[in-house]
């Protein structure tokens, strides 16, 4: 059989004096696999270190969110809906169902105070009540102010609402700013950082 | 740790060496896969039912061991049988080596269990981790694509009624 000469051929392969010293030699080729292993070990480490810090990254705001919170029914994804205010994010505010203006609610356990409860933004009017704010757009004029005056309203025009929120002794420990804006005829609110 | 890895490695040694070198084509890198079996060897802490459990225990890691080196050699070639050929008095053993190392590397490893170790198909399939139909499959390949190479190479004269 002709494949059996395989045997032959590779069967004339041995190893060398030399090769079978250097081969035993094993404490040498033994510590660079520990080295090597080491290393893979470190790298994995580092690899797991570095994912539990980026979860704590992204968990402790979470944690360090306030306990107050301002919802303004808005546009979201499916709609109009109640959104929880994020800071930095804007939303275009929507009237609920059969109200004629906007609406937002103030959650806050403690005690707070408004630094100035109403607003006039061209012929909107914004005021506080409770913890409760509303937005009535051309509630000042109910005829048009620029027929009347021939003065033209800016098309984009905002003003800033503030929250102080006061511990027991009436020291302020945190402060809401809240943007309410009108462009082009559409209402928006924003949490600033 | 184990301490008779000496006894190991003379009775063995040649028997690694070889399939090494045939895996890798290369003398070096062969001799590295070997020490780098006793080393897994050393490290093994389970018992072995008996002598033919550990032989075919070794020859399966230090297959495995020689893939590893090919999946590294594909990206950093270095093809040295010329080395090799002081293995060989008859030219024609050489070139059959030769031949079988160029082929792949799955047909390779069935051949080498099969016609120089003289491992039937079942332990073939059972060293290998693969089925006894893949070992006949890649036997039959590995032997049309030898025949192929002598054919085209025409170094020597090959009885195929085997």
């Amino acid at each position: 059989m002709e494949l059996e000469r395989l045997k032959d051929a590779v069967g004339l392969i041995t190893l060398s004096e030399e090769a079978k010293e250097r081969i035993l030699n094993l404490n040498g080729r033994r510590m660079q696999i520990r080295r090597q292993r080491g290393r893979i070990y470190k790298g994995v480490t580092a690899a797991c270190v570095a994912v539990v810090l980026l979860a704590c990254m992204m968990f402790l705001p979470a944690a360090d969110s306030p306990e107050w919170s301002v919802n303004a029914y808005a546009q979201g994804t499916d709609g109009a809906e109640w959104i929880r205010l994020k800071p930095g994010e804007r939303v275009l505010l929507q009237k609920e169902e059969g109200k004629e203006y906007y609406r937002l609610k103030i959650d806050i356990p403690g005690r707070y105070w408004y630094e100035k409860d109403i607003i006039i933004l061209g012929q909107d009017h914004i005021w506080v009540d409770g913890d409760e704010i509303y937005w009535l757009t051309d509630a000042l004029f109910y005829t048009d102010v620029e027929e009347q005056t021939g003065y033209k309203l800016p098309e984009v025009m905002s003003d800033y609402l503030y929250i102080k929120i006061l511990d027991e002794d009436n020291q302020i420990t945190d402060l809401i700013r809240l943007e309410v804006s009108k462009e082009y005829g559409k209402c928006y609110v924003q949490l600033k950082d | 740790m184990r301490e008779d890895v000496e006894e190991i490695f003379f009775r063995y040694g040649n028997m690694l060496y070889r399939t090494a070198v045939v895996m890798l084509g290369n003398k070096s890198d062969a001799e590295d896969a070997v020490q780098d079996t006793l080393i897994r060897y050393m490290e093994h802490r389970r018992e072995f039912k008996d002598e033919e459990h550990r032989k075919a225990w070794l020859l399966r890691v230090c297959i495995n061991l020689c893939k590893n080196r090919l999946l590294f050699k594909k990206r950093h070639p270095q093809i040295e049988f010329a080395e090799l050929t002081e293995y060989y008095e008859k030219s024609e053993d050489g070139w059959l080596a030769e031949l079988l190392m160029r082929l792949p590397e799955s047909y390779r490893a069935v051949l080498m269990m099969y016609y120089v170790m003289g491992y039937n198909i079942r332990e073939t399939a059972r060293i290998l981790k693969i089925t006894e139909s893949a070992v006949k499959k890649r036997m039959e390949r590995g032997r049309n694509r030898l025949r192929e190479m002598v054919e085209k190479e025409g170094i020597m004269e090959w009885n195929w009624n085997d």
